[in-house]
């Protein structure tokens, strides 16, 4: 699997500027923090990475455990 | 980030089989468990979009599971997925009623048809993803 958003829950301020930035709308708020409801609509630009205000999210290969 | 994802409850692989393909379609993570402490730590853990649990020769054990499952986790969608051959309706409906009962969505009975598989769990996938963040799963859903 390719390398998608992942979210540090103690970084995430839940701005929703990931979700705003996102060019193919992979991204959702679920409540206060966002939820990558498309995955696989999901082209790893990292504009999510760059734009948040906390450095919560980054880019790597989902973990099964 | 959190991503929907399937819970596999079963002893052989075969449901998780199943349904990989479509998983792998929509980049959904599939976690797959053979013992029910196991499974209900993951459940309590991952907060899966949809938990398929196969039931198998002793009926009890997979019903108490369901019953803790819906117990930790009552917003998580339980399909269970009987692999146990029963005799005639009366039992099957026996059975789903009391699954029902203790909070499954849907059971399946033999033969476990991967289209019917496929089709349930990306109905309950959009369904968990509409109500979690409240907008569609799927702009196909709007029309």
């Amino acid at each position: 699997m390719r390398e998608l958003p992942t979210l540090d829950d103690t970084r995430c301020i839940g701005s929703g500027d990931c979700v705003a930035v996102c060019p193919t709308h992979c991204l959702a708020m679920a409540g206060p923090v966002p939820w990558l409801i498309r995955p696989a609509d999901c082209v790893s630009c990292a504009a999510c990475v760059a734009v948040c205000p906390t450095d919560a999210i980054r880019l790597e290969r989902p973990r099964l455990a | 980030m959190k991503l929907p994802q399937v819970v596999v409850y079963e002893s052989d692989g075969s449901l998780a089989g199943q349904i990989r393909r479509l998983a792998d379609e929509n980049a959904w993570l599939v976690r797959e468990s053979r013992q029910s402490p196991a499974c209900l730590e993951l459940v309590s853990e991952v907060r899966p979009s949809v938990l398929l649990l196969k039931l198998e020769r002793e009926l009890q054990d997979g019903l108490t599971l369901l019953a803790r499952v819906v117990e930790r986790a009552p917003d998580c969608p339980v399909v269970l997925v009987s692999d146990v051959k029963m005799d005639g309706a009366e039992q099957r409906a026996q059975l789903s009623a009391l699954a029902m009962d203790l909070g499954a969505r849907y059971v399946l009975f033999p033969p476990l048809q991967t289209p019917v598989i496929e089709d349930l769990v990306s109905g309950l996938m959009a369904a968990t993803i509409r109500r979690t963040v409240g907008a569609p799963a799927d702009e196909s859903d709007d029309a």
